[in-house]
């Protein structure tokens, strides 16, 4: 495939910018100078854009906006041509010139079905790639080899990367890598695993072990019983030992005490506490009558009760009476003043309202002279409504005058007139349906043109036969057509490829055959053969000489050297004989080999023949098929031809159903204008569809606005005037309403005049002033009616008090009547006071006589007590006196102690005899000697001791053997079985990560080590040829080798090898350049040639190096283009002097 | 009447294939057999059974763990307070087991002969229970010829440890046919040795309950016991229960719509979470198998590391354990359009399919690769090699991500 021409349609910077690439055919040298900032890159990007896509996040819309990039260009292949244009859209971007999508598989085909990495590292080459090739070189020849076979340094990168990823897995004796590390673990895991696991048999011999040690316990725990038993009874019999011995003296000293009265415990105690209750009580007896003598003489003393005594003080409230009595005397005179005051008020406030009285009456009779609360609220209520009525008179009135007035103005208004807008309308809903339907009417149209170009376009393409043209009616076509036609192509393309395969085939047995036929005639042309008579010839002739040497005497030195010429002679006939008779097997075989080798080309070539027939009659066939469908479809195309074919009848089809659809629609539209003319009263005069249908829509909104905003202005005016109309009916009502209210109010108010006295004419102002005075006179009537309520209580309250004061008088102080009541008063207060006193201290000596009797009564009583218990004492000790009595409290309480140790010392050895009885343990402890008791049981203790740490002993070892046996109970050796497989499984799956890993590593070596033998040679001998050129002579040949995986270049100036990594950058970077050259020669010697496009690849390289490279690219240029991207102008001068005229083309971006 | 019908209970045995990583719920997954087992005996207690029956297989038989003895021992003795019985025999796994041979069941426990065919018969259930117990572990004598006909009256039972005519998976011991178990005129058949719940339908029905807890990314579903329902003296219903704890899936997840590495994550997570949703609250162990035809091929060949530790990280959150993940994806660029291209990347894929066919060529890169892994552990490499075709189809994955789509792998 080649470029013929690219066109930067719209992209980066450029607008329809046009490089023709025709030149040279079929290859061609075409330097795209730009200099910087010119879009070198763009264009670029641009070629890649075309062949694989626009980036969808492209920054070369700068200048088109990115819906509008697009790359066209033409491409030729195998002598076809397609034109294509690539868009920025997001479906079917790949179109022909008409705008036709084209399959991605085409252009795929077309360029080897290469993808676009590759495409921009296999075919494209820039400094970068150069640079990181020369350093793919350092990584040895089968790395730098595969690099340039696969137009990458990756390779490179990858098997690095790998083989660190593996030794970041595993090393053989490494511990850190991730799999040294889980095998480890692993290894560790089986290991507790192991150990953990107990088998049955050690569970048993546990099991046994512990019902022994229980067994041992058992009998040890019944020895420490009876030991302790016997322990217990000697040691309780030691233990008594001392109490026993006690108990016998204090029997002994009872006896000796013999009987005699047990007095009551208290006994002492009682006497004691009688004989000093009797001395206490004498004592009291004796101070109690000289205190009464005392008492009583006191109270003689404070003479008879007076008769004060008798006067109630509370009742007569004396002090608080004479306080009130002297107030009273000083405020009348001030009170009566006041009162007088107020009267004359009353008289000059009731004259100017018509009353008119003397001071003396006007208290009584002014009262039925003012009027009632009653008259008075309704008088105000009255006053307060007049002006609210007229108000609202007046305000219905004004109200009323108003709506007249606007009434009056709206009736010259014009009343609008009713338009009829419904047909209008109508057609203007009819006129919009319409419009939008005019664009569908247009695409169509624009659709039907594409159809029918596309059609003509196909049947262009497909050289259809007349009558296939433009058939009255589209012919039935079988679906089936592709699949079928595919199916043949494949079966084409195998017959094809099987043909070439068995010329390549004859071709191999004819060479095979010429070389055996060559070796066959070597063998043919040898000397001549001697023959087996020749050799019995010698051979007899040898044994003659030997008869007549071993006959003669003495054999002559000539014999002998007869014999021996004819013995090496016959030897050497031998060996020739042997020789040839392997020459004659091997020529047989040869001969056997080209017969087989006859028989296998004679099969080839019926194959072949067979083949051939084969490719012909489907050819025929399907030739004869699509004539029949009225097209030649060249052999091999016919999946295209089919293709195309249905995309006729299919195009063919679409046009017909728009050609209907499309005169529907116009139909309708026409109708629409028609009936908007109508509506507006014009008619169309046009017969075209579509024309001016928008403006007849136009104009009908227009018309129907107008029309509407008309008939709205009229509606609100109606509206108005009835509004108006309502408020006058509601006015009118509220005038006559407040009238009545008016009317009714003033005969309220004409009544009320007249209750109150007041002429018909009295205005509310008036009757409001005659209110107030009506109201200052009932406030002063109330003051004075309060002033002579006062006065009557003084008078009253004076009279009550000299009554009581003369009754007192008279009763206990008659030397006080006639006296003033106040002065009285006075000293009644004094005496009543004094008499007080008196009379509570009389009281207090009452109180103490009493209660000294009562002391004394009680000291008898105590006295009397005292003296019964001790008789009663000297009764119950059988004493003869008192004085006795002491001696026989001691004997009792010594009788008593005695008894009561005797009772505790026997509880005491019950309770420790074991229940063997007192008796026994008496009988017993005087049996015994105590200090072999004692060496008894210091022997039964030690021999205890001893029994008790064997038990602990039996003990311990039963609770270790259970807990030995508990163990049998847990999950550990499961979970270590698991653990076990856990840790496996992290095992397993890194060692398959890292066998994955080695393996992609192993194969990549392996393809790399196998690429480097399969193509070092050639490979080789052509980078070789073409570094000579491009070093200017400098290194003259190549040495791979894939012994010790190295590449090295042999210096012509030294004639020594120099080793890749001790070549300079420069150098390495033209070696690569020569390797990549020499790959791609081989490759396109045996694949159809793609463009290479070269960016900027020289720019290190000086002018000999840079000319000698182009010289290179010169010669590819013949078979294959190739589009050298370049800023330099020095590279466009080199590249013409290097390249022969007629291959080598210059395009200037930006230039035209 | 309710009878529970288990078989290879496998007691104590690991749980293979779940590797120890970061947040894996090794300690949720530890003991699982032994709490299967709790759980058949609770379910028994909850269907109020009166009979329970194990097939064979009680542990496996290279383990000499006594206490897996004493822990069966004492979950059998909590169906006394039933007043269950139990009726087992040996499988092949218990007839080499050292554990069985010192094993002392609970009093309410039968094993069955094996020198030849016993009947128990419980008057009491109107029961008769038929079997015969391995007496070696390679047993291939048809041992149901033996077995004797059916007991009139009662409800007649053939306990059985076979692989019948043949499991996938299973070795063919105690060989025998459909027919030859039906000719008995039994009225179930409860087998065992099959870990697959598989029930044959005819004149009686033949059942391998399965075993009571999955132990590998092959035995997967549920897995527990079979519960018959007696009414009358005849079978009314049979049905599963699942008493397993950890419930095994393999997901298989169309790859086919993917763009790249993020479309993996999302569709492996999402399928992780529906399983872990459809296993009733058991820990899942599973594996993720990426299947068709993907652009993303190439990238999830080279992020094949990065994408297990992103699917472990969705399985924490989701309570699930990742066994492993799976390629099993091809790519969009076929390896018949690379060879179109004739560069020597070609040569290179062209050549890795062609020693996939190889055999030959298969096994002299298994020994080269073998030959500096002479300290690994030889277990671990033959379990890793048995496969070895797809270890190579792994291999050519990775390098087509390296090498075709580096961009992915960088």
């Amino acid at each position: 495939m080649r470029f013929e021409s690219l066109e930067l349609t719209a992209f980066g910077p450029f607008s329809g910018e046009k490089l023709n690439l025709s030149g040279g055919a079929p290859g061609g040298l075409h330097v795209v100078f730009g200099p910087n900032e010119a879009g070198k890159s763009t264009s670029l990007r641009a070629v890649r854009g075309l062949l694989y896509g626009i980036d969808l996040r492209s920054r070369d819309a700068h200048l088109h906006p990115l819906p509008k990039l697009e790359v066209g260009a033409e491409i030729s292949h195998d002598g076809v041509h397609y034109s294509l244009r690539r868009l920025k859209r997001r479906k079917d971007t790949l179109v022909d010139r008409e705008g036709n999508p084209v399959s991605e598989a085409l252009l795929q085909q077309l360029l080897g079905y290469i993808d676009e990495r590759t495409f921009a590292s296999r075919l494209g080459l820039d400094q970068v790639e150069l640079e990181k090739g020369a350093e793919a070189l350092l990584g040895g020849s089968e790395q730098g080899l595969f690099a340039a076979g696969t137009a990458g340094a990756d390779v490179r990168r990858v098997l690095a990367q790998l083989e660190k990823e593996c030794a970041e897995l595993f090393l053989q004796k490494g511990k850190n890598p991730r799999l040294n590390q889980a095998l480890g673990r692993f290894s560790e895991a089986q290991r507790f695993a192991l150990e953990k696991v107990s088998p049955p048999e050690k569970w048993l011999e546990q099991k046994r072990a512990l019902d022994q040690s229980e067994a041992r316990a058992q009998l040890l725990k019944a020895q420490r019983r009876e030991l302790k038993e016997e322990l217990g009874r000697k040691a309780r019999l030691l233990s008594l030992l001392s109490e026993l011995s006690r108990l016998v003296e204090v029997e002994k000293r009872l006896d000796e005490l013999g009987d005699g009265v047990l007095l009551d415990e208290d006994a002492s105690a009682r006497r004691l506490t009688a004989e000093r209750e009797k001395r206490d009580a004498d004592i009291e007896l004796g101070q109690g009558e000289k205190e009464l003598s005392e008492l009583e003489a006191a109270l003689i003393a404070l003479g008879p009760r007076a008769s004060w005594a008798d006067v109630d003080d509370e009742g007569l409230k004396l002090g608080e009476r004479l306080g009130a009595g002297q107030k009273a005397r000083a405020d009348l005179p001030k009170r009566k003043a006041e009162l007088d005051l107020s009267l004359g008020t009353l008289v000059q406030l009731g004259r100017p309202l018509g009353i008119n009285l003397e001071p003396a009456t006007v208290m009584g009779r002014l009262e039925a002279l003012l009027p009632t609360p009653s008259v008075v609220r309704r008088a105000n209520l009255l006053i307060a409504r007049e002006g609210k009525l007229r108000a609202e008179l007046e305000r219905a009135r004004d109200k009323l005058v108003d709506l007249e007035q606007e009434l009056a103005r709206d009736a010259g208004q014009d009343d609008a007139s009713q338009l009829d807008l419904e047909r209008l309308a109508r057609a203007l809903v009819d006129g919009r349906e319409a419009r939008s339907e005019v664009a569908r009417y247009r695409d169509w149209g624009e659709q039907l043109d594409r159809e029918r170009k596309r059609v003509s376009w196909l049947e262009r393409e497909l050289l259809l036969a007349a009558e296939f043209v433009q058939p009255t009616r589209v012919q039935p076509l079988d679906r089936s057509l592709i699949a079928r036609a595919e199916r043949a192509e494949a079966q084409a393309e195998r017959l094809s490829s099987e043909q070439v395969q068995l010329e390549r085939a004859q071709d191999d047995l004819e060479s095979e055959d010429s070389e055996l036929a060559l070796r066959l005639g070597q063998l043919e042309r040898g000397e001549e053969l001697p023959s087996l008579g020749k050799l019995g010839q010698v051979r007899a002739r040898r044994d003659e000489a030997l008869l007549a040497l071993s006959s003669a005497q003495e054999p002559p030195q000539r014999a002998l050297e007869e014999l021996v010429t004819w013995i090496v002679e016959a030897d050497r006939l031998a060996d020739r004989l042997r020789e040839d008779s392997s020459r004659v097997a091997q020529a047989e075989e040869l001969v056997r080999e080209r017969q087989r080798l006859a028989i296998k080309r004679e099969a080839h070539a019926r194959r072949l023949e067979k083949v051939e027939a084969e490719q012909i009659a489907l050819g025929q066939a399907w030739t004869r098929e699509f004539s029949t469908l009225g097209i030649v479809a060249a052999a091999g195309d016919w999946v295209r031809s089919a293709r195309a074919l249905v995309e006729l009848e299919e195009a063919r089809q679409r046009c017909n159903g728009l050609e209907e659809q499309r005169e529907v629609l116009g139909a309708r539209l026409r109708e629409v204008r028609i009936e908007l003319g109508g509506a507006l009263g014009q008619a169309p005069a046009d017969q075209e569809v579509t024309l001016g249908l928008g403006g007849w829509v136009e104009q009908a909104e227009a018309r129907l606005g107008q029309l509407r905003r008309r008939d709205e202005q009229r509606r609100a005016f109606e509206a108005r005037r009835l509004e108006r109309q309502s408020a006058r009916g509601s006015a009118e009502l509220a005038e006559r309403n407040a009238a009545n209210a008016l009317s009714t109010w003033e005969q309220e108010w004409r009544d009320l005049l007249d209750s109150l006295g007041q002429p018909e004419t009295t205005t509310t102002e008036a009757l409001a002033e005659v209110l107030l005075g009506f109201a200052e006179l009932s406030r002063v009537l109330g003051e004075a009616r309060s002033l002579g309520g006062r006065i009557a209580g003084i008078e009253r309250d004076s009279r009550s008090f000299t009554s009581d004061l003369a009754r007192i008088a008279e009763r206990h102080a008659p030397d006080l009547v006639g006296r003033d009541h106040l002065e009285v008063a006075e000293e009644l207060k004094g005496r009543l006071a004094r008499s007080r006193i008196v009379e509570q201290e009389r009281l207090r000596l009452t109180e103490e006589i009493r209660r000294r009797r009562d002391r004394s009564a009680e000291a008898q009583r105590k006295q009397a007590s005292a003296g019964a218990e001790l008789e009663a004492l000297v009764r119950a000790a059988g004493a003869v006196s008192l004085e006795v009595l002491p001696e026989l409290e001691t004997q009792s309480r010594l009788r008593r102690e005695l008894g009561s140790t005797r009772a505790e010392l026997r509880r005491v050895l019950l309770d420790k005899s074991g229940g063997e009885g007192i008796e026994s343990l008496l009988g017993e402890a005087r049996a015994v000697e105590h200090k072999k008791l004692f060496a008894s049981v210091e022997e039964l203790d030690e021999r205890l001791e001893e029994v008790e740490a064997e038990l602990r002993q039996a003990e311990a070892d039963a609770a270790a053997n259970a807990l030995g046996l508990d163990r049998f109970g847990s999950e550990v050796a499961a979970d270590a079985r698991q653990a076990v497989v856990t840790r496996g499984a992290e095992a397993r799956e890194l060692l398959r990560h890292y066998l994955v890993q080695k393996t992609a590593q192993t194969l990549l070596e392996r393809e790399m080590s196998s690429y480097a033998e399969r193509y070092a040679g050639p490979l080789a001998k052509r980078a070789a040829e073409l570094l000579d050129t491009l070093t200017l002579g400098a290194y003259r040949s190549l040495r791979v080798s894939s012994f010790d995986k190295t590449i090295g270049v042999v210096s012509t100036k030294t004639g020594q090898e120099v080793e890749i990594e001790h070549l300079s950058r420069g150098t390495r970077a033209q070696l690569y350049f020569a390797l990549r050259v020499a790959s791609l020669e081989a490759h396109f010697d045996e694949r159809p040639p793609v463009p290479l496009l070269l960016d900027d690849l020289f720019v290190d390289f000086d002018d000999d190096r840079t000319s000698a490279a182009f010289e290179i690219l010169g010669k590819l240029a013949q078979k294959v283009q190739i589009l050298y991207f370049s800023h330099l102008a020095r590279d466009v001068a080199l590249a013409h002097d290097a390249v022969p005229r007629g291959l080598c083309f210059e395009h200037t971006l930006g230039g035209g | 009447m309710k009878i529970v019908h288990a078989a290879d209970l496998h007691l104590d045995s690991p749980l293979r294939g779940l590797p120890a990583y970061e947040g894996a719920p090794v300690a949720e997954v530890r003991g699982a057999t032994r709490r299967a087992l709790v759980s058949l005996i609770d379910l028994c207690f909850e269907q109020e059974a009166s009979l329970l029956l194990l097939a064979g297989d009680l542990y496996d038989g290279d383990f000499k763990d006594y206490s897996t003895a004493l822990f069966l021992v004492e979950q059998l003795s909590r169906l006394a307070d039933l007043g269950c019985r139990v009726v087992w025999l040996r499988g092949n796994h218990d007839a080499q087991s050292q554990i069985t041979r010192h094993l002392r069941l609970p009093e309410l426990s039968h094993e069955l002969s094996t020198n030849e065919p016993e009947t128990k018969v419980f008057e009491q259930l109107g029961v008769a229970v038929h079997g015969q117990g391995y007496v070696t572990r390679d047993l291939r004598e048809n041992l149901a010829l033996r077995y004797p006909q059916a007991h009139a009256g009662l409800f007649n039972i053939g306990l059985l440890h076979t692989a019948l005519d043949g499991r996938q998976g299973h070795a063919l011991y105690a060989p025998c046919s459909a027919s030859e178990l039906w000719a008995r005129g039994y009225d179930y058949w409860a087998l065992g040795h099959v870990h697959a719940r598989e029930v044959i339908e005819g004149a009686a029905p033949l059942v391998f309950p399965g075993n009571l807890q999955g132990r590998h990314v092959k035995e997967t579903g549920p897995k527990g016991a079979t519960v018959l329902t007696l009414e009358n003296g005849r079978l009314s219903a049979f049905e599963h229960h699942s008493v397993d704890v950890v419930r095994w899936a393999e997901l298989e997840v169309d790859a086919r719509a993917f763009v790249g590495f993020g479309d993996a994550v999302d569709a492996a997570s999402r399928a992780l979470d529906d399983a872990k949703n459809g296993a009733d609250g058991r820990i899942l162990a599973c594996r993720i198998r990426f299947l068709g035809r993907t652009r993303a091929h190439a990238e999830l060949g080279a992020r094949q590391e990065e994408l297990l530790a992103e699917l472990r990280r969705s399985s924490i959150e989701s309570g699930a354990y990742l066994e492993r993940v799976q390629h099993k994806t091809e790519g969009e660029l076929l390896l018949e359009t690379l060879a179109a291209r004739g560069d020597a990347l070609a040569g290179l894929f062209q050549r890795t399919q062609q020693l996939l066919d190889d055999g030959e060529a298969l096994e002299a890169l298994k020994s080269a690769l073998l030959e500096p892994l002479g300290s690994l552990s030889t277990e671990l490499l033959r379990e890793e090699l048995a496969d070895f075709r797809e270890l190579v189809e792994e291999a050519q994955q990775l390098l087509e991500g390296r090498l075709l789509e580096p961009e992915a792998a960088d």
